[in-house]
């Protein structure tokens, strides 16, 4: 059975759409089968990598009947990852894809295509939209990407109430995989010391130990249309994402001991 | 109002978390423990630049080299951590054009201080430096003295770490720890490069626990060597 986990943030430019790309290239390198899917309309994912190069066509034509999964999923080069894009979606059909998420069209068409794989990673829009609401509903989990900057802490709020309000009305068996902190700059002082207070206000299990820095790399992997890990001088930030994928499968691992530790194991096989 | 802990919004925030918490509705976390504080660190030097002479390593080495007279390292209690931060970076030296690494867009010695640059940040250390067995220092990320003298000191400790073999027959000894002052120590963790020994020596505070760290980037710092 797949872990679906939504990547979502209220605040724009946090790096929720680079920690998709590169998170989900880094989980595929440690051997799960991985799927990314772009929800967004505006295709940011997309964009960032070259897969709307390969293959433009996505969700929206799947959800308008016109292809089948196998016709719009890009495999990458290296295998083990996949990607499935929005489409080319223009300006009167953002409303047509909201209109989808609503009626319950966009989820069977996700659920259609996240079986074969272990990981399936969504991207949706920045903020709190019916597409995020959907794409959470069907999820098992959701991560939080947050910089350190006082804006984006303190929008941190309405994300954690939406999330509440999804896995009261539509998935109760949601659970938060973690905030992580992203573009985050240690030489700076003010960054430092935001993100202290923050995680020690917090419970710290809410927080992932791994925290992304800020490099000028992640630019040029946008520009060459390539995750960090395939640039010679993206390798500190995409070790930090290969150090995510790493707690990530830890965290399962954690999981399990503590259903043995419930009586709730069967057995290895 | 300043800190971010006293808006409102940051309140609302902390309430709900906990109350996600106590419903089970975060993810299990891998650490028992909580989070270890992160530290601010100097900007990172660019890269580190051809190395010095063996002739001023020898002098550093010789038992009256003012170096080591001088006793470079900042007195008991004293962090060196402001030291550090004082030091100027090195600049990058270009590529030569048209050579390999020009080609490559990368030295070997970038390469090994991203790598020491990266743990630093994932370990909280001070500092770090690789040297060979003759004291060169291959690469260097914010040594708090100059690079002549701790890679001199990096190969009394690796000594001191043979004699571990020799004499108490511990052949298998690798690693040798030392308090510099009262807050701070000085790790060293001896490799192979082929058949001759490598150090890489990191500063870091002593209540962290550098070993994880330390082991995970050793293996890093043997690949970026082996494909020079």
């Amino acid at each position: 059975m797949s872990k679906v986990i939504t990547v979502s943030s209220l605040k724009g430019g946090v790096g929720q759409t680079a920690t998709v790309l590169n998170l989900g290239y880094s989980m595929s390198r440690l051997g799960p089968k991985v799927l990314v899917i772009d929800a967004a309309p505006q295709s940011g994912a997309g964009m960032a990598s070259n897969a709307r190069q390969k293959n433009s066509a996505g969700l929206l034509e799947l959800l308008k009947g016109k292809a089948k999964a196998a016709d719009v999923i890009v495999s990458a080069r290296e295998g083990g990852l996949d990607f499935l894009g929005s489409g080319p979606v223009e300006a009167e059909e953002v409303i047509f894809f909201e209109k989808e998420a609503f009626r319950g069209n966009l989820t069977k068409v996700i659920r259609s295509v996240t079986d074969k794989y272990d990981y399936v990673f969504i991207d949706t829009a920045t903020g709190l939209s019916v597409i995020t609401y959907v794409c959470m509903a069907l999820s098992s989990s959701v991560i939080v990407p947050l910089a350190p900057n006082a804006l984006a802490v303190k929008s941190l709020a309405s994300m954690l109430k939406f999330f509440r309000r999804v896995r009261m009305r539509a998935n109760r068996n949601l659970v938060l995989e973690g905030l992580l902190f992203t573009m985050t700059d240690h030489t700076s002082p003010y960054e430092v010391s935001l993100i202290n207070d923050v995680r020690e206000g917090f419970p710290p299990q809410v927080f992932f130990e791994t925290v992304i820095p800020y490099d000028p790399a992640f630019e040029q992997a946008n520009a060459r249309a390539t995750v960090l890990a395939m640039l010679p001088e993206g390798e500190n930030a995409g070790r930090a994402y290969l150090d995510l994928a790493v707690e990530m499968r830890l965290r399962e691992m954690a999981q399990t001991r503590k259903e043995v530790e419930n009586g709730q194991d069967n057995g290895i096989f | 109002m300043g800190k971010i802990t006293e808006f409102s919004e940051f309140a609302e925030a902390v309430k709900i978390a906990n109350e996600l918490v106590a419903q089970s509705a975060v993810a299990i976390s891998a650490r028992k423990m909580g989070h270890r504080a992160l530290t601010v660190h100097a900007k990172p030097s660019a890269s580190f630049a051809p190395g010095p002479s063996q002739e001023k390593i020898a002098a550093a080495l010789a038992p009256n080299a003012s170096l080591l007279k001088e006793d470079p390292l900042p007195g008991p209690a004293t962090p060196i951590h402001d030291a550090v931060l004082a030091r100027p970076s090195r600049l990058a030296t270009p590529a030569p054009k048209g050579s390999q690494a020009a080609k490559d867009g990368i030295y070997r010695g970038d390469k090994l201080a991203n790598a020491l640059y990266a743990m630093c940040q994932r370990g909280g250390f001070s500092g770090a430096l690789i040297v060979d067995d003759n004291g060169l220092p291959l690469a260097v990320h914010q040594s708090p003295v100059p690079e002549e003298a701790i890679g001199a000191f990096a190969i009394v400790l690796g000594t001191a770490l043979a004699k571990a073999g020799k004499l108490l027959g511990q052949h298998n000894a690798e690693n040798i720890s030392i308090d510099i002052n009262y807050t701070e120590k000085i790790v060293l963790r001896r490799f192979m490069l082929g058949q001759s020994p490598g150090y890489l020596l990191v500063i870091c505070p002593q209540e962290v626990d550098e070993r994880g760290e330390v082991e995970l980037s050793i293996e890093q710092i043997a690949q970026i060597l082996k494909r020079a």
